[in-house]
């Protein structure tokens, strides 16, 4: 038996029939953890005893024959900006380098109830803000796939914690492409659902109106699986969806027949990468000989997307990130003073400067320059005499945004397109031009702004030979830096019409059946 | 648009943030770049356009669909609408929470989070 082909399901009949407890599946990847994580560092925090504990309990609950939930006894790991209770929470923050949440995020208790088992807690951007993983404060996560590569972001760990076997599912956040786009460049299946769909209590706020709960998996079947436990409306989240959270089942009994797919004329443009363009193509192919009827439809503000998305999203991020003043929670350089003098001084001395002078200290010195930038953009599209000219433009060319993925909907199923424009880049590449990095976001954040599900499914590699500099420069490094040739994810990605999530899935699944990319697998370092 | 040193300090004053010289110099750049960018705007058509304001909301929905949720009676479809609630305390998180909260900030004594006064002399 091989566990990282297994599917959720087929686990789950393993775990029944006794033929693997929880707690050797738990210590499995506890073991590959310990083996592969030094190079990729997919993870924050490696919580091995509540693994134990948890794995324990889920044989305990499968003992008494109630294991009737799928996800009892699988291992998972969690992005750190879903906050885990009396688990160190950091959200790849160096401000909150010390938090220890006293609650679970609403998808965790969730998860919980079934007796999963967490493995860890994922590496990501600072506060989810990030493309590449580079803005941890905790440094950056690496592609499995290649180690001078970037995993995407923001949610990389969690995606490289799945691509190399060290989780079979993973929790992350997405609010511009941050699960689709790191599970397409490290060739794993990633779902954003329909903004309302999951719960977003407990996952610290980015920017509300975008953020959504995704999960990451090797199948899509797992996926889908992970997201019927974590559906559904949340009292503490008001923007949680009061449709009933039983799903709709679409069952295309085997074939593509009567599914129209769109493909945006807008797509395929300059920017987009050629090798990726052309895989992209071949799977539309691959859905059109699946029985899916191929149609062109057009998003005529395709084109402004992103730069709508840099307007709202930082706007949102400056006030979300106000929380962050190190007096509730967080680091404080008083505590800083504090270790050097007696507490009473340090009061003192304090007192002889204002609120907003602490306020600034701590702020400028926890937090990442990604997040610095962010907020005083943010600050600046919503300051007096801008906001029409930014924030009032950008929320109508949103509306337009959502009204021509509403129209194109009328006439097909799902929309289909490249998730990213090229393959992952490397590390260093683009942290010196935020602009650039920005741009890696532009085939998945049209999805944030309208609200839509979206799922980035494995569908192929480019292999690129290294540059001689190259291979002089890795020499005696990591086995997956001195090959000849470097392998390089590319993903499909499929965005719905609303609430159609598991319509995504039935198309996802037959491209995933036809293709079987999934059995790619990383080589990796011990 | 560009950006200068002068609005990059203003920018951070309003953000509570501290920037050095050379970080004053680099936003201001980087800022003046994003901000070009994002004149492309400035090319769409937004004449009677309502602003859309959240992803949930009727009045942004437009006509052709939006979030729109099933009726529970079958007929129709209706938006997904603000959830209010009285404002009464609906779970008690005890004692053990409390303290786990207090003593999660930087200053603090038994019960109370402890900071400088907001209030000037």
């Amino acid at each position: 038996m091989e566990i990282l082909d297994l599917t959720i399901k087929e686990l789950h009949e393993e775990l029944v029939a006794k033929k693997i407890s929880a707690r050797e599946l738990a210590d499995f990847y506890l073991s590959r953890m310990k083996d592969y994580d030094g190079d990729i560092k997919s993870y924050l925090k490696v919580t091995e005893e509540e693994a134990k504990e948890m794995s324990d309990k889920a044989d305990d609950t499968l003992r008494q024959a109630q294991g009737d939930s799928m996800l009892t006894g699988i291992p998972g790991s969690i992005k750190d900006v879903i906050v885990t209770k009396d688990v160190i929470s950091t959200g790849g923050s160096r401000i909150l380098e010390n938090y220890i949440p006293p609650y679970d995020a609403t998808v965790v208790k969730k998860l919980k109830e079934q007796d999963y088992v967490l493995l860890g807690k994922n590496n990501c951007d600072e506060f989810a803000q990030g493309s590449s993983n580079e803005n941890s404060g905790f440094g950056p996560t690496k592609n499995p796939w290649d180690l001078s590569r970037v995993p995407g972001g923001s949610s990389g760990g969690s995606a490289a914690s799945v691509a190399a076997g060290l989780a079979h599912f993973a929790l992350g956040t997405d609010t511009g492409g941050s699960v689709r786009q790191p599970a397409a460049l490290c060739s794993v299946v990633g779902l954003k659902p329909t903004y309302g769909r999951v719960s977003r209590y407990g996952l610290m706020a980015m920017a509300s109106s975008l953020d959504q709960c995704g999960v990451f998996a090797r199948r899509v079947d797992d996926v889908e699986q992970v997201l019927r436990v974590i559906e559904g409306e949340d009292a503490l989240d008001a923007t949680s969806s009061t449709r009933p959270s039983k799903f709709k089942a679409f069952d295309l009994a085997g074939s593509l027949k009567g599914i129209k797919v769109g493909v945006p004329k807008e797509y395929f443009t300059k920017g987009l990468d050629e090798t990726v363009e052309k895989i992209v193509k071949d799977s539309i192919s691959k859905l059109e000989e699946l029985g899916a009827q191929i149609k062109e439809v057009s998003l005529p503000n395709f084109e402004y997307a992103l730069a709508t998305y840099y307007i709202i999203m930082p706007a949102e991020v400056s006030s979300n990130m106000a929380r962050y003043e190190g007096i509730r929670y967080g680091k404080s350089v008083a505590t800083l003073r504090q270790a050097q003098g007696d507490k009473e001084d340090v009061m003192v001395s304090l007192s002889n400067h204002d609120l907003e002078d602490l306020y600034k200290a701590n702020r400028s010195k926890f937090l990442g320059d990604e997040v610095k930038r962010r907020i005083m953009l943010g600050t600046y599209v919503l300051s007096a005499g801008y906001y029409d000219e930014y924030y009032g433009k950008a929320q109508k060319v949103r509306q337009l945004i959502r009204q021509d993925f509403a129209k194109a909907f009328a006439d097909v199923d799902v929309i289909a397109g490249p998730a990213t424009p090229t393959p992952a880049f490397k590390l260093g590449e683009k942290t010196a031009d935020p602009l650039a990095m920005y741009l890696s976001d532009i085939y998945t954040v049209p999805a944030n702004l309208a609200g839509l599900p979206a799922i980035s499914v494995p569908a192929g590699f480019i292999t690129q030979r290294r540059s001689s500099k190259e291979l002089a420069e890795f020499r005696g490094r990591e086995k997956t830096l001195t090959q000849p040739d470097t392998t390089l994810p590319v993903g499909l990605h499929l965005i719905g019409n609303w609430w159609e999530d598991y319509k995504l899935f039935e198309v996802a699944r037959l491209f995933e059946a036809a293709t079987e990319i999934y059995k790619e697998k990383p080589s990796l370092n011990e | 648009m560009k950006i200068n040193k002068k609005q990059v300090k203003h920018m951070a004053e309003l953000a509570k943030l501290e920037l050095t010289e050379e970080e004053i110099d680099k936003r201001a750049k980087e800022f003046s770049d994003i901000l070009s960018y994002i004149e492309k705007l400035d090319e769409v058509d937004i004449k009677d356009v309502k602003p859309m304001t959240q992803p949930t909301h009727k009045a942004s929905a437009g006509t052709a669909g939006g979030t729109w949720l099933p009726r529970q009676d079958g007929k129709g479809i209706e938006p997904l609408v603000n959830k209010l609630r009285e404002d009464k305390v609906t779970r008690e998180q005890g004692e053990e929470v409390k303290k786990k909260f207090v003593s999660l900030a930087p200053e603090h004594s038994d019960e109370f989070i402890e900071t400088i006064s907001p209030l000037k002399e």
